[in-house]
């Protein structure tokens, strides 16, 4: 059987009327400004999150655009996490709960030289598992949505 | 949550809903913008 369930809404960053990121199944602007007041919002992936989780979405939607889905992101934000924390081995892996999302989508990490590991006893850490591309190296650049002049 | 909470209110209509890390929401006539203000 094949069946299927509504797309969520997506979120677009525009600049001066130009499309400069989207991001598929996540937000609309309603549930980003509840939680930029002190709400939450819940994704598709059933993780809840606050201003600051919304500001790190779209920062990474910025850096990842100019098309990508909320499940993406969240692998990319949990890759950040950890390696903020520091989770880089069995040794450092931190509780799963510590990055803040319920579900730690890990094919999504596939392609980008990482990869998110479970310990036995349910941490996590982050693999580098090969080179990591250029472009995918780079600190967040917002001069395409938003910068400051 | 952090931010403005002394300076909220920009020029104009802008309202700085929330901020961390010098980036931030801002609140332009109704409208949401998500704005950089690291100097990096």
């Amino acid at each position: 059987m094949i069946s299927s369930e509504p797309r969520g809404p997506s979120t677009y960053l525009t600049e001066d009327g130009k499309l400069c990121a989207v991001v598929r199944n996540a937000f609309d602007a309603g549930e980003i400004r509840r939680t930029a007041v002190g709400g939450t919002a819940v994704s598709a992936s059933g993780s809840e999150y606050d201003a600051g989780m919304m500001l790190r979405m779209l920062v990474s939607a910025v850096r990842c655009g100019p098309e990508t889905d909320i499940s993406y992101l969240e692998g990319r934000m949990i890759a950040e996490i950890l390696r903020e924390s520091g989770a880089l081995s069995p040794e450092s892996a931190v509780p799963a709960e510590d990055t803040g999302f319920r579900r730690i989508p890990l094919s999504i990490l596939r392609g980008s030289g990482e990869r998110a590991v479970f310990t036995e006893d349910g941490r996590i850490y982050l693999k580098i598992t090969g080179n990591v591309p250029e472009r995918k190296r780079r600190s967040p650049d917002l001069n395409r949505c938003g910068r400051r002049s | 949550m952090t931010g403005f909470p002394d300076d909220s209110r920009r020029a104009g209509d802008a309202l700085v809903l929330y901020a961390e890390n010098g980036v931030f929401l801002e609140d332009i006539d109704g409208e949401l913008h998500l704005m950089d203000g690291r100097t990096d």
